[in-house]
């Protein structure tokens, strides 16, 4: 395989990315490329463990670190970009556990040793990066400015950061560069929607937690999650609200028409990717962003706001 | 020598005849509806006993094995603070839902109070707010996990009965990505659904809405590029054998 | 020939030295980055200090005074040490201030450079700057030392208050491990003086401990048992807005085991000490130790906790650790005869 060029960056787009979250992994790819980076995907990668691993000890590292070697192994690049907040921190947390647990470290490296793919150990000098972070720290908000050409202005966005993206500190933050986003209190996707135009609303469930991962087993919790965080938004005006997690767009977005036969109208209001409000004001249609995607519908509410 | 069925007395209520029975809970009571020793019949309250209501020892043993395991390694540092549950997503809802406490009867062992709270146990959504806010880092959300192996390996009827739906879809997630590498979410909504019983719904409207606008833009058929990482057996194998390998309660043979 | 003596920072322990020095005739050199002396007590209008009330303008005041008239000591305001050079078993020192550079030889020197208060916003759940009712005890001090003790956001007294105990300290998450020792006590002093200003407010303290070392506990007891002071137990999470102007601390309370979300008038963050941006400056100029809190680190703790890691070099008060104005008097008081005795011997 060839090694990446300066304006490529190896790239994981995850399970749910490649099914059922294409507009996400889409966008994603338009936004980066437009914004003079090309997203590779990395061949042969396999699933997180989405935190169904954790207690499994090692083997809960092993999962991502496995993508991280790939990465290393098959593209020549230590980092690896990915947009889905669980995948990024299911990397993250195995690389701090790692760095910071000598044992763990080896004991990854024993199953490493055991499966025999790669002819090498694992050292954890890479990064796991997140597209929000990647693309605000790699190529700024200027750039995010200058790509812009159809503004949203007048659109009032929800920034919706859930959990996993800025928590915990111990995962996200690491000695080294980059600068990360403030864990109690992010910025940058509110950032980036300012730059293309856009107006974010305070809504106060900017951080909370849709409770995607018990959506199975207990729908009752993130139903009445997301309905607080829906209707807030909602209340404080917002026409849509912009997510970075396919896993909350399970929740909020997939879910929504149970949520509202449940809650009622308060908890109805469309859901999108950050990256597909981007792609739009980057000049790219509605089709190329995949809004028909969602099922919250934003077409319309798009529509109505005249995009 | 067991006694004829007509002989039987009948019995009672387990401690009915207790005064102040309110006081006492019904895990302290130990009364065996038929009991006959040395050919005398003392079934019912004529065996009564009641447990002492004051704990009596701390089981550090406990500690020892969630401090063994990769997500209970920090269980030391907990000084019940409370800034784990303060911070909690799921504890305004499920107020018996208490990270800290939690931690604090893994900390002493105290497995009689533990076991009042399986049924919540397992809520932990797992948004990291209290390990990000958690003043010694002691990691409470992957401490909810360690708490799943202890109940898990120390209550395993409850387990059996109370969350079960939780195993069930604990073993379709455990298949699909140690198994094959990769999520296929729609299977995993489909399956799960039919475990749970709750194959109806599937048929319902919104659900059927959903199903249709994928069959319609094509994402329901993308589930085939999903395909399964090349080489994943070895992998597979190697995780496995790891996994049976460990001596910790995260051996989920043991 | 008298003994020139350099003192660095002019807080609580700084000028306690200095003014000792003078009395034995020893010429003191007093750097003070700020305008004026006096330290945190001074910069904050500190107004009654534990432990018992009394007006701090009997001590900084009183500090300020002597070391203004002490006939042998040079107080450089606006002023630092710009640069620093051992010489033998003596010192040049380069003071930069408004009116130049000087260069001096030193037989001696007194690290006295003290602490800076915790920034509060450093840890966003608790939404200081965000919220105008939330302050720290830093705030309050400077408001009742200016005679101006109202809520922030409409100048009403308020109807209820909660401090809040150990912010931006035994917090692993923020990076500082250690107990700032005065907190608790500045914060009980503060629930009673709240009582006393507005009987009517119902006072509140969220702690995890309450650590009034010492004699400091007859100020705690008195706050619960003569101003009916109620302590709650658990540490608050985050701070949101609530209805009617009011912030909501949201909690456990450990005791009875249960998530709370309490609307308050206002809250006071206790917000701790730290090394600040001084102490490594300091450390690096002049060649002496950090330790791993981002204080400055005595070259045996116990045996000498006045002795900085260089002989000649002395520590005094808040620079080594948090302590309360009469530990850093003492040390002052410390690394004065230790000063003096190095600069006899080397004379
Ligand atoms: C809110 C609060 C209330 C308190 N209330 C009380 C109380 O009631 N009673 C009590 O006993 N204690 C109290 N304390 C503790 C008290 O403030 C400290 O013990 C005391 O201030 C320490 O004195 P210091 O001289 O060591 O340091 P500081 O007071 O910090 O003084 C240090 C001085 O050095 C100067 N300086 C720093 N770096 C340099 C440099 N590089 N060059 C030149 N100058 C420099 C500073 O400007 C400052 O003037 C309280 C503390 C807090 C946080
Ligand atoms: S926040 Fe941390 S230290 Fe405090 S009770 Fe929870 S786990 Fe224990
Ligand atoms: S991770 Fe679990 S225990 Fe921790 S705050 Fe979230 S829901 Fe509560
Ligand atoms: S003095 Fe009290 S408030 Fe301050 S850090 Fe120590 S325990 Fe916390």
């Amino acid at each position: 395989m060839d090694k990446l060029s300066e304006n490529q960056a190896a790239y994981y787009p995850g399970c749910a990315l490649l099914t059922i979250d294409r507009a996400y992994n889409n966008s994603s790819k338009l936004v980066s490329k437009k914004m003079g980076v090309e997203l590779v995907e990395i061949p042969d990668y396999n699933c997180c463990g989405i935190g169904e691993m954790k207690s499994k000890g090692a083997a809960s590292m092993y999962m991502p670190l496995r993508n991280m070697m790939l990465a290393k192994n098959r593209l020549g690049s230590k980092n690896l970009v990915m947009a889905c907040s669980v995948c990024y921190h299911e990397f993250r947390r195995s690389i701090a556990r790692v760095r910071e647990n000598k044992n763990e470290l080896e004991t990854v490296n024993a199953i490493f040793k055991e499966a025999g793919e790669f002819g090498e150990e694992y050292i954890p000098d890479g990064e796991a990066r997140h597209i929000l972070e990647f693309l605000y720290n790699e190529k700024g908000v200027d750039e995010v400015k200058r790509n812009t050409v159809k503004p949203l202005t007048g659109l009032k966005v929800a920034p919706y950061y859930g959990c996993l993206y800025s928590r915990p500190s111990m995962y996200t933050f690491t000695d080294k560069k980059p600068q990360m986003d403030n864990s109690e209190r992010p910025r940058f996707m509110h950032d980036f929607l300012e730059a293309i135009g856009a107006e974010t609303v305070f809504y106060g469930n900017e951080v909370q937690c849709c409770g995607g991962r018990n959506l199975i087993q207990d729908e009752e919790t993130s139903f009445t999650l997301c309905s607080q965080t829906i209707s807030k938004a909602k209340k404080a005006g917002a026409d849509v609200i912009a997510l970075i997690c396919p896993k909350c767009a399970g929740a909020l977005d997939v879910n929504q028409p149970k949520i509202v036969e449940k809650f009622g109208k308060d908890s109805e209001l469309p859901i999108v990717y950050l990256t597909q409000l981007m792609a739009l004001a980057f000049g790219f249609s509605k089709k190329e962003a995949e809004f028909g995607d969602m099922i919250s519908d934003p077409l319309k509410a798009l529509k109505e706001k005249g995009f | 020598m067991a006694l004829k069925k007509q002989e039987q007395r009948p019995v009672a209520e387990k401690g009915e005849h207790i005064i102040a029975r309110h006081l006492i809970e019904d895990d302290s009571i130990k009364e065996e509806k038929n009991l006959v020793i040395d050919g005398v019949d003392v079934s019912g309250r004529w065996n009564t006993f009641i447990l002492s209501r004051v704990d009596s020892e701390f089981d550090r043993s406990f500690f020892r094995e969630v401090k063994d395991t990769v997500v209970g390694s920090r269980i030391n540092r907990c000084w019940q603070c409370g800034m784990c549950t303060a911070s909690c997503t799921v504890t305004p809802l499920y107020r018996r839902f208490n990270p800290r406490a939690f931690i604090y009867m893994m900390q002493l062992g105290n497995l009689k109070e533990l076991k009042k709270y399986i049924d919540v146990a397992w809520r932990c959504v797992g948004c990291y707010k209290c390990s990000q806010r958690c003043p010694k880092q002691v990691n409470p959300a992957e401490m909810m996990e360690a708490l799943g192996l202890v109940i898990k390996k120390y209550f395993p009827e409850e387990v059996q009965s109370k969350l079960k739906v939780d195993e069930d879809v604990k073993k379709i997630y455990d298949d699909m990505i140690l198994g094959h590498g990769r999520l296929d979410l729609a299977k995993l909504h489909t399956s799960a659904m039919q475990k749970t019983g709750r194959t109806k719904e599937l048929l319902g409207k919104i659900e059927r809405d959903a199903i249709f606008k994928m069959a319609k833009d094509g994402r329901a058929f993308s589930i085939l590029r999903l395909g399964k990482p090349h080489n994943w057996n070895s992998s597979k194998e190697a995780m496995g054998n790891y996994l049976k390998n460990l001596n910790t309660i995260e051996n989920s043979e043991a | 020939m008298a003994e020139n003596i350099l003192v660095v920072g002019g807080g609580p322990a700084g000028l306690n030295a200095a003014t000792m020095l003078s009395e034995l005739g020893v010429n003191v050199a007093l750097v003070e980055r700020d305008s004026f002396i006096g330290g945190n007590p001074k910069k904050f209008k500190y107004k009654f200090l534990f432990p018992d009330m009394q007006p701090a303008d009997n001590v900084i005041g009183e500090l300020i005074k002597k070391t203004e008239s002490g006939g042998n000591i040079k107080v450089y305001y606006s002023s630092e040490v710009s640069d620093f050079k051992e010489n033998g078993k003596k010192f040049d020192a380069t003071i930069k201030s408004a009116e130049g550079s000087e260069t001096k030889t030193f037989d001696s020197v007194i690290v006295a450079t003290g602490f800076e208060h915790f920034d509060p916003a450093r840890d966003a759940k608790y939404s200081y700057q965000l919220f105008d009712d939330v302050i720290d005890i830093k705030d309050l001090e400077r408001m009742m030392g200016e005679n101006n003790f109202v809520r922030p956001s409409n100048g009403q007294p308020p109807k209820n208050v909660a401090f809040i105990l150990c912010v931006g300290s035994r917090d692993r998450h923020v990076g500082n491990q250690y107990c700032s020792r005065v907190c608790c006590t500045v914060s009980v002093k503060q629930a009673i003086e709240l009582r006393e200003h507005f009987p009517d407010c119902e006072v509140y303290i969220f702690y995890m401990d309450i650590r009034t070392y010492g004699f400091f506990e007859d100020l705690y007891w008195q706050a619960m048992e003569e101003h009916d002071v109620q302590i709650v137990k658990g540490r608050i999470a985050e701070i949101t807005s609530g209805p009617d102007n009011t912030v909501v601390c949201k909690g456990e309370d450990t005791l009875l085991r249960g998530p709370f979300e309490i609307p308050f008038d206002m809250v006071v963050l206790a917000s701790g000490m730290e090394g600040g941006s001084q102490s490594p400056e300091i450390s690096k100029k002049l060649g002496i130790e950090l330790d791993e809190h981002g204080f400055l680190k005595p070259e045996n703790i116990t045996l000498s906790p006045f002795k900085s890691n260089k002989a000649g070099i002395f520590l005094a008060g808040a620079c080594t650790g948090p302590k309360a104005i009469s530990d850093s008097i003492t040390e002052g008081a410390a690394a004065a005869m230790n000063a003096y005795t190095y600069a006899v011997k080397n004379r």
